[in-house]
């Protein structure tokens, strides 16, 4: 069977578990995210900025899910993880980080901004010099968004080319369709750095304890949470277009990763139909319209989506990318080809190239290109 | 290791969900009047306590974690 080779725009690395407490000073390091488990060995408890969680530890078949979603040996070893990829025939990567998850969690600038500076300057080093096929996401803190432009200049000067933001900002701070938020757009567009948001990213206020965040219980509620992260990312985007953020800044570029791609066609028009029907409430004017604006400056990574590929093929929509979610359990660690040979076999050339090849480089100009003598 | 610290806060919710009504998990959190507020996720179970510490101890009895 041929070896199809992908680039993947949807990826994660397991930081060491003590970044954040070995390398801030002590009255920091206190309110940052650990755990510790009750001696009994059945509970843990996660103690972050002044609030403490406590929870079972999951046995039976969550204990399993859990195990399996970190099971890659190369979840948290770059040497290891490049034998993965290799075996896997995923080339390049977006790597997002795991412990900046927690960051909406945080309640005291301070201590997000310097956490998050030390997990940059830990990502740089271990991530990016670790392999000229990884990019690392940097992080920004959400909470202070003075704090979230320093930050930026600061690692788009240490060489970095994508910043991953939640799909909404920290709980305390305002939305991103708030002018609050200008300059930070500025900034990544005269960077050049892509804002990468990933889905599953809703910041929960954890201070509102079990009524945190959108949860269902009951029938169906596995699916219905797991297909609620979906929504967050396409929010996101229409924020970002309705607000006039991306029509200000043209050369700003987004990523939608592991959202699927064929909700972009169908948010286009919605904000098309909106934005023409109400057009006596609408503001602020667009200068171009919004269909324009998405299709040129978002792009959307899915990894397993049937009808994802039929966004590029026949939609219009060019910026449809592959992911893997390496090393997750929703992702296809472990059956990356079969996964690849399902979406590609019969589709054009062209097609199967812009979408597993060409939607990534042009995000991310100047990565290696595939192995000599292996199509993509 | 931790396991927690790996999921998402939003996982760890959702994981927290799937246990419909059951005392899977507490939370510790500071409240207005300068004391904790402390809740279970069975939602049948919420009181005070005075400092975070004394909060996790009144959640372990109440999941008879200890006496």
């Amino acid at each position: 069977m041929e070896k199809i080779w992908a680039n993947s725009g949807d990826s994660h690395f397991l930081e060491p578990d003590e970044l954040w407490r070995d390398s801030l000073p002590p009255r920091l390091a206190e309110l940052v995210p650990r755990a510790e488990r009750d001696p009994d060995g059945q509970w843990e408890t996660v103690h972050i900025d002044g609030m403490s969680f406590r929870r079972k530890l999951p046995t039976g078949t969550a204990k399993e899910f859990m195990e399996a979603s970190n099971r890659a040996p190369g979840a948290r070893d770059v040497p290891l993880r490049m034998k993965d990829l290799d075996q896997e025939g995923i080339w390049c990567e977006v790597v997002f980080p795991s412990l900046g998850m927690w960051s909406s969690s945080f309640r005291t600038p301070e201590v997000l901004r310097e956490a998050l500076r030390v997990s940059n300057d830990w990502a740089w080093e271990t991530i990016e010099k670790g392999s000229n096929r990884l990019i690392a996401t940097a992080q920004v803190s959400t909470l202070d968004i003075d704090d979230a432009v320093r930050e930026l200049e600061r690692v788009a000067e240490m060489g970095y080319r994508t910043v991953f933001l939640p799909v909404s900002p920290h709980p305390l701070q305002k939305d991103y369709h708030q002018p609050e938020w200008e300059p930070f757009w500025t900034a990544a567009e005269r960077a050049g750095i892509v804002l990468a948001f990933h889905i599953g990213t809703d910041p929960l206020d954890l201070s509102k304890g079990a009524s945190a965040g959108i949860v269902y219980r009951g029938p169906g509620g596995a699916v219905l949470n797991y297909t609620e992260t979906t929504f967050g990312g396409q929010r996101a985007v229409v924020k970002m277009v309705a607000s006039g953020a991306l029509d200000r800044h043209p050369d700003l570029k987004i990523l939608i990763s592991e959202g699927g791609a064929t909700w972009v066609p169908f948010i286009a028009d919605r904000i098309e139909e909106g934005y023409r029907q109400h057009a006596m409430a609408v503001r602020p004017k667009l200068s171009r319209s919004p269909r324009e604006i998405i299709y040129s400056q978002v792009y959307a990574s899915f990894q397993h989506d049937q009808s994802a590929v039929a966004a590029a093929t026949y939609m219009g929509y060019r910026n449809v990318m592959w992911g893997s979610d390496y090393p997750h359990m929703e992702g296809t660690y472990g059956h990356t080809q079969e996964t690849l040979h399902g979406l590609f076999d019969g589709v054009d050339p062209a097609i199967r190239e812009r979408v597993t090849v060409g939607a990534f480089s042009e995000l991310f100009p100047g990565m290696p290109p595939l192995p000599t003598g292996v199509p993509a | 290791m931790s396991e927690v610290l790996h999921d998402s806060p939003t996982d760890f919710m959702h994981e927290m969900a799937m246990s419909s009504m059951a005392c899977v998990a507490q939370s510790v959190i500071p409240n207005d009047e300068g004391a904790y507020t402390v809740a279970c996720s069975c939602q049948l179970w919420e009181t005070t306590a005075a400092t975070r510490e004394d909060g996790l101890n009144l959640a372990r009895r109440h999941t008879g974690s200890i006496q």
